[in-house]
């Protein structure tokens, strides 16, 4: 957005906007610093619980009561650090409840069946049953093929085994790809906000709406420069996101996920598409919310106005982490929904033209369609004043 | 200084004219002497289309020639404010229009914000900007830059005595300081035409003398003045002339001498209750 391409007043009112609004703090906290420290320090915030749990593990030695299964109790002991075992003596419940067993493993006096118990409600009994739950999986599992060969001949070979073939990279890449859209998209809108409510209902409250009407600009272009201003913020908001989480996210994901900490191999290359993708929301997101503070007197009504338009604009951002939801000729039609599905597309470099250039056009029309209503309105002296310049004569007044 | 309109203007612009929504704004062409010119101004506020409406100002007109303080004076809800706000193109007229500065409201608003001055309790400035930014940012507006523009905002600073506050942002300073900024920002482009709503409204006894030591100031500077109060005694040592407004007609125009004369009262507190009862017996509440 060239302002070579502005009349020197309309710059001059954007920049005097702009800089107002990079002098308050909450813009400036919301919108530029917290996403720089946010995703660093929920980095380091991740490393140490992890490594806090870890070291917890590490440092544990459950207890575990099994009654009468040398087999399991000997696969048990392979897992490092081993537990402590000892045999069922009372019941389970009494074991677990007094603080003697985390988990007692035992067979049913019915039916033989084995049974697990585990108290949820106790961390150490968590831990035990999320560490030695899947040896005891793979220990049935071994028993009742070996059953089944003596019985039957059945060759273990039959049983399917699952192998996933992408690297521990890809599958970080694609769930960065998924991640990634919806968080530019829920912190786009939080970057639009302040700065509308601030530009409208602001105004408004502290008086400086009428002295705005009386600069030597046409209303046109008064809007015009509020909406340039709100749509910057946000769109510079959505750009420092994109920077931090290009920065932190790979290394998030692999605390999260475990594997390498480097930069996930994103189709970068389509950046472009996905900042002009930005700057339409930007533009969608600045114009709604500005529309709805401008209907309010002060700025806590704006905000009790703009927030449910906000979780409103959340929701088709959502809706993009479903699997099924994918990129067509009818999703492309849908905005914010459209945005989400078509940044994920292009992160992946899975670009389908077609739908990408629909996704285009139609959030242009929308963001179009915002901004007329949203300069319409802000042109209005209702803005200014609290009360309609209604006088029945249909008429153009700048 | 000439107090009324040629016959011919008069005619033209229909004193008393009806009300009509949709009747187009009369010629005014050939009245450049006037630096102020109010032809049969009117504000009827609507919901809607089929609301009759509230007539907030029917069919003002005055003239203000060039270095003339002009006073309106009325009652709380007189329609002061909204003739001025119609004058400095911040509503537009339903009926009627007014040249300011040469420029016609409806026709050129833009041209008539670049020409006036206006000052009143509803226009505050950005408190996130200093007032030298707040000087700059209007100043660059008008089409000022560089060397010139540095100049005004020097002059108006030292002019106004800014100069221990003038980095200062605007939310920091006090009322009468703000004041100071405010009085500042409407000179820098040195306009014409000032437009002062109640400029008085809200500041301490220091403040009022120091806005009525400006208004003077002004009308020595050869400036043409308008400006709406309900104190009396302010327009009284100001004015020029002085024009009654009650329930949104302008029931009197001239100067303090001849509403003397037309009431036969001494004082203008008692020339002005004497016009605005003689005003309300007539049925002039009838909007």
């Amino acid at each position: 957005m060239s302002s070579r391409f502005l009349k020197p007043t309309l710059r001059i009112y954007w920049a005097k906007e702009l800089r107002s609004l990079l002098r308050d703090r909450n813009i400036v906290v919301y919108g530029l610093l917290l996403p720089l420290f946010l995703y660093p320090l929920l980095l380091f915030a991740l490393s140490e619980v992890r490594a806090l749990t870890a070291g917890m593990r590490e440092r544990m030695e459950p207890a575990i009561a099994v009654a009468d299964l040398p087999e399991l109790e000997t696969r048990l002991h392979e897992v490092v650090p081993p537990p402590r075992t000892f045999p069922l003596t009372g019941g389970a419940g009494e074991a677990l409840a007094s603080g003697v067993a985390d988990l007692v493993i035992a067979r049913s006096h019915g039916n033989g069946r084995l049974i697990v118990s585990h108290d949820s409600s106790s961390g150490p009994s968590r831990i035990a049953l999320e560490r030695f739950a899947p040896v005891i999986e793979k220990w049935r599992r071994q028993a009742e093929s070996t059953a089944l060969a003596r019985a039957t001949g059945w060759v273990e070979r039959h049983e399917p085994t699952f192998v996933d073939t992408s690297e521990k990279t890809d599958s970080t890449r694609i769930l960065l790809a998924t991640l990634l859209p919806l968080i530019l998209i829920v912190m786009c809108t939080f970057g639009a906000t302040w700065p509308a409510i601030e530009l409208t209902a602001g105004e408004r409250e502290r008086s400086t709406a009428e002295t705005t009407f009386l600069l030597p600009l046409t209303r046109q272009d008064v809007a015009l420069g509020k909406t340039l201003a709100v749509t910057s913020a946000a769109f510079v908001t959505l750009c420092v996101h994109l920077f931090a989480m290009l920065i932190a996210a790979g290394p998030l994901i692999a605390q999260v996920r475990g594997g390498t900490a480097s930069i996930p191999s994103l189709a970068w290359q389509s950046l472009p598409l996905v900042l002009c993708f930005g700057l339409l929301l930007s533009l969608v997101f600045g114009t709604l919310f500005m529309l709805a503070g401008s209907y309010a007197k002060t700025f806590r009504e704006a905000q009790a106005f703009v927030t449910p338009l906000q979780l409103l604009m959340m929701l088709p951002a959502i809706l993009t982490l479903l699997p099924s939801a994918t990129l067509d000729a009818t999703t492309a039609w849908i905005p914010i929904f459209n945005a989400g599905l078509a940044f994920r597309a292009a992160l992946l470099g899975d670009i389908d033209v077609q739908a990408t250039a629909t996704t285009l056009l139609s959030l242009s029309l929308c963001a179009l369609l915002c901004f007329r209503t949203t300069v319409r309105r802000l042109s209005d002296t209702s803005f200014a004043l609290g009360f309609a310049d209604s006088d029945g004569i249909r008429e153009k007044w700048s | 200084m000439s107090d009324e309109f040629p016959d011919s203007t008069l005619r033209t612009i229909g004193a008393g004219s009806e009300i009509d929504a949709g009747k187009r704004p009369h010629s005014i062409d050939g009245l450049e002497s006037y630096a102020v010119m109010s032809i049969g101004l009117t504000k009827i506020f609507r919901r809607g289309e089929r609301d009759e409406g509230l007539v907030a100002v029917r069919d003002v007109s005055f003239a203000c020639s060039k270095g003339e303080v002009f006073g309106l004076l009325g009652p709380n809800g007189a329609g002061k404010t909204t003739t001025l706000r119609m004058l400095s193109t911040v509503l537009r007229p339903t009926i009627g229009t007014a040249r300011v500065a040469g420029s016609d409201v409806r026709r050129a608003p833009q041209h008539v914000r670049a020409s006036i001055g206006f000052l009143s309790g509803n226009t505050r400035l950005y408190p996130r900007l200093s007032v030298r930014e707040t000087l700059e940012f209007f100043g660059r507006l008008h089409g000022f830059e560089g060397s010139e523009l540095d100049g005004r905002v020097a002059h108006v600073i030292d002019a106004l005595d800014m100069h221990e506050f003038a980095d200062r942002r605007l939310e920091r300073l006090s009322t009468g300081m703000a004041q100071k900024a405010n009085i500042g920002r409407t000179l820098l482009h040195d306009p014409p035409v000032l437009v002062l709503d109640e400029p008085t409204s809200g500041l301490d006894v220091l403040g009022a003398a120091a806005m009525i030591d400006f208004v003077a100031e002004m009308r020595q500077r050869g400036k043409t003045v308008i400006f709406s109060t309900h104190v009396l005694t302010e327009a009284e040592r100001l004015c020029d002339r002085i024009g009654i407004l009650n329930n949104g007609r302008l029931h009197a125009v001239g100067s303090l001498d001849e509403l003397r004369i037309r009431t036969g009262k001494e004082f203008l507190d008692q020339i002005f209750l004497s016009l605005v009862r003689e005003d309300d017996a007539s049925g002039g509440s009838d909007r």
